[in-house]
């Protein structure tokens, strides 16, 4: 196998890095990841609110999902029911 | 729900040690080797690493995982001493190297692979900062020239000679170094 010193020093900065560093940096980079998720919940959570509180300040309704009623609802009383009724 | 959020909790946390153990070392070594100062690495790579984690989705498979990831690294690097150390021309084309050209062939590369670790430390960190990192791109993370050159902007032969100068200096200043000391 070819010698390649470049590699020994990453190696060598690896080793040292873990036996030094690596559990407080560890714990700082999940701390800010954390912060990050929770700024993100935060947006996801009240930007969507904002916009309609905006768009019902200038007089206009926030665009709704059409609302689909729930599966019993859909029968019918007297329409074609299920194949077990006997008839 | 409860039970959802903790799962997905749960993957990102094991997802992010795996990543972290697999990278965090060599960032921080990039970071050090390119920042030379400790602090400063180790802010560098907390953020490299955020900035890692918080793009996973925008890895695009084009390249291998770990080119994406030091093309990270290096581009925060590289802007940090941009902006900061007001290194404005790093990686602009060289005009003077046109006297190093030609002087000599090319050096061979086992002659930087083979050079002992501490003499290598020695003359890396006494080259020019763009020559260390595009000697490291390639020696130490195995990067394509073509990966070099769209990392830093530069068409494939500006790379090329970039890296042959880079060589050229590197080998120099062993010489100067070392060959001296040992007459």
């Amino acid at each position: 196998m070819k010698t390649n010193n470049f590699k020994t020093i990453i190696e060598e900065d690896e080793q040292q890095y873990a036996r030094e560093r690596s559990e407080k940096d560890r714990a700082g980079i999940w701390g800010m990841l954390g912060a990050y998720k929770f700024v993100g919940q935060l947006v996801e959570m009240y930007v969507p609110r904002a916009i309609e509180v905006l768009i019902s300040a200038v007089g206009g309704t926030a665009e709704q999902p059409p609302h689909e009623p729930p599966d019993n609802d859909r029968s019918e009383p007297g329409g074609p029911s299920s194949p077990n009724t006997g008839r | 729900m409860e039970v959802i959020n903790r799962y997905l909790e749960t993957q990102a946390s094991l997802c992010f040690s795996e990543l972290y153990n697999r990278y965090s070392g060599k960032i921080f070594s990039k970071c050090l080797s390119l920042l030379k100062d400790e602090e400063l690495a180790q802010d560098a790579t907390q953020e490299v690493f955020t900035k890692i984690f918080l793009n996973l989705s925008k890895f695009g498979e084009k390249a291998k995982f770990s080119t994406w990831v030091y093309s990270i690294t290096y581009n925060f690097c590289i802007d940090y001493l941009r902006r900061k150390k007001k290194m404005q021309n790093l990686f602009a084309d060289d005009k003077e190297v046109d006297k190093l050209a030609d002087v000599a062939d090319e050096v061979p590369d086992e002659a930087l692979l083979e050079m002992e670790v501490r003499q290598l430390r020695t003359v890396l960190d006494g080259i020019p900062v763009d020559d260390k990192a595009v000697l490291l791109m390639k020696y130490q993370d195995d990067m394509s020239i073509r990966d070099i050159s769209e990392l830093l902007n530069k068409t494939e032969s500006a790379v090329k000679m970039k890296l042959k100068r880079a060589k050229e200096k590197a080998f120099r200043l062993k010489n100067d170094l070392f060959m001296e000391a040992a007459l």
